[in-house]
């Protein structure tokens, strides 16, 4: 049997990480930057990156990696943040005044699903997963600042960029996996799909 | 017929198996062993433990099935023997860790079948009361598995086989004076 073909899934892989990465810079940047920038364009960069994001996870989700754990959410995740991005580029003066809120919601609930993909990733065998919760309770920390303090200037909005880029970079490095003889999806449907009928999902 | 993926995974886990100790084995191994994903894995096995009892269970009824009838307490021994060696390393493997009480359970179940079709042949035609009977097959499918067990416990060596054959090769006729001892009772 022909094993999967692999480009979709580096793509995917080498997209997720770098836009994570740059994530990180963009929050370490906001973090130590003197001056807070200008609202509007602040929300155009932010809306750039949230669309990119989200497109790179929905790639993600449907590149179908052997693990099947740092993507398993992203389908509302993808989406949320496309929807968000768009939102922030179309009204970025407006967009301004709801961001922190927005954002915090957004990253919260990326933290909680990540924590729980981590507490997967240790019951599946994969060693770094304490380290993943780790950066799943910073993620969801920062987030709560930003929540609770969205008058806090662009500390708390650059320590939430920081934490949810250095989150994916985790998730990128320790549940990302690519192997060249994975079976293809479409031996597995056969079988989920035939008359026995799936047992669980 | 075992599909495909579940195929996969028993043969991974098996090859695992002959190579490194059940706690070193990880699901995650698993799949990247035989490229099935996680998903496909959780789908047909609730955990690794559940995939052990699968693989001990078939084992153990493929063993029964070759084994159709047994002339005395040495070919019930060989033929549990045989279940333990088909896959001797694995089966150490097991043996040696946290699950080994789901193999002791299908080895019992194993012994329990052999003594039973032994015992069931030797005394056809005696009149034995059942609760008499079930006692017999229990105390030497216990005696089958105690052997086993020491057997296992000191790593399988070679010599030990021989030495527990010559144990039942001094008990025989024993089915026969079973038989004799229990109709004295039921009467």
């Amino acid at each position: 049997m022909k094993p999967r073909a692999t480009a979709p899934l580096w793509a995917a892989k080498v997209a997720y990480s770098t836009l994570a990465a740059l994530w990180c810079v963009l929050g370490g940047w906001l973090w130590l930057a003197p001056a807070r920038p200008d609202p509007a364009a602040l929300s155009r960069l932010i809306g750039t990156g949230l669309l990119l994001f989200g497109a790179v996870r929905l790639l993600g989700y449907l590149a179908r990696d052997l693990y099947r754990l740092a993507f398993q959410d992203d389908v509302p995740l993808g989406v949320g943040a496309v929807l968000l991005g768009a939102g922030l580029l179309w009204r970025p003066e407006a967009g301004s005044a709801f961001l922190s809120g927005s954002l915090g919601v957004f990253c919260l609930l990326d933290a909680l699903f990540k924590g729980r993909a981590a507490r997967q990733a240790g019951r599946f065998g994969i060693r770094c997963w304490r380290w993943l919760c780790l950066l799943a309770a910073g993620g969801l920390l920062a987030a709560l600042w930003l929540l609770v303090a969205p008058w806090g200037g662009q500390k708390p909005l650059g320590a939430a960029l920081l934490a949810e880029g250095l989150l994916h970079v985790g998730m990128a490095a320790g549940t990302i996996k690519i192997i060249r003889n994975q079976v293809p999806d479409s031996r597995d449907r056969e079988e989920v799909f035939s008359c026995d009928g799936p047992k669980r999902w | 017929m075992a599909s495909f993926t579940r195929k996969a995974i028993r043969e991974a886990f098996l090859q695992l198996l002959d190579e490194r100790m059940l706690s070193e084995i990880t699901v995650k191994d698993i799949v990247e062993r035989c490229g099935i994903n996680r998903n496909s894995f959780y789908y047909h096995y609730r955990d690794l433990p559940a995939l052990i009892e699968e693989i001990v269970q078939e084992e153990a009824d493929a063993v029964i099935a070759g084994h159709a009838s047994l002339h005395d307490m040495v070919d019930c021994f060989d033929a549990v023997v045989s279940f333990v060696t088909h896959r001797k390393r694995a089966i150490l493997h097991i043996f040696r860790s946290v699950n080994r009480d789901v193999f002791e359970r299908y080895l019992m179940k194993t012994c329990r079948y052999f003594v039973d079709t032994y015992l069931t042949a030797a005394l056809l035609g005696d009149p034995v009361d059942p609760k008499d009977r079930e006692a017999a097959v229990h105390f030497y499918a216990c005696t089958c598995f105690g052997l086993v067990i020491d057997w296992l416990s000191q790593g399988m060596p070679e010599q030990t086989v021989p030495a527990c054959r010559r144990i039942f090769a001094f008990k025989a006729g024993q089915a026969e004076e079973l038989a004799r001892q229990l109709h004295k009772l039921h009467t």
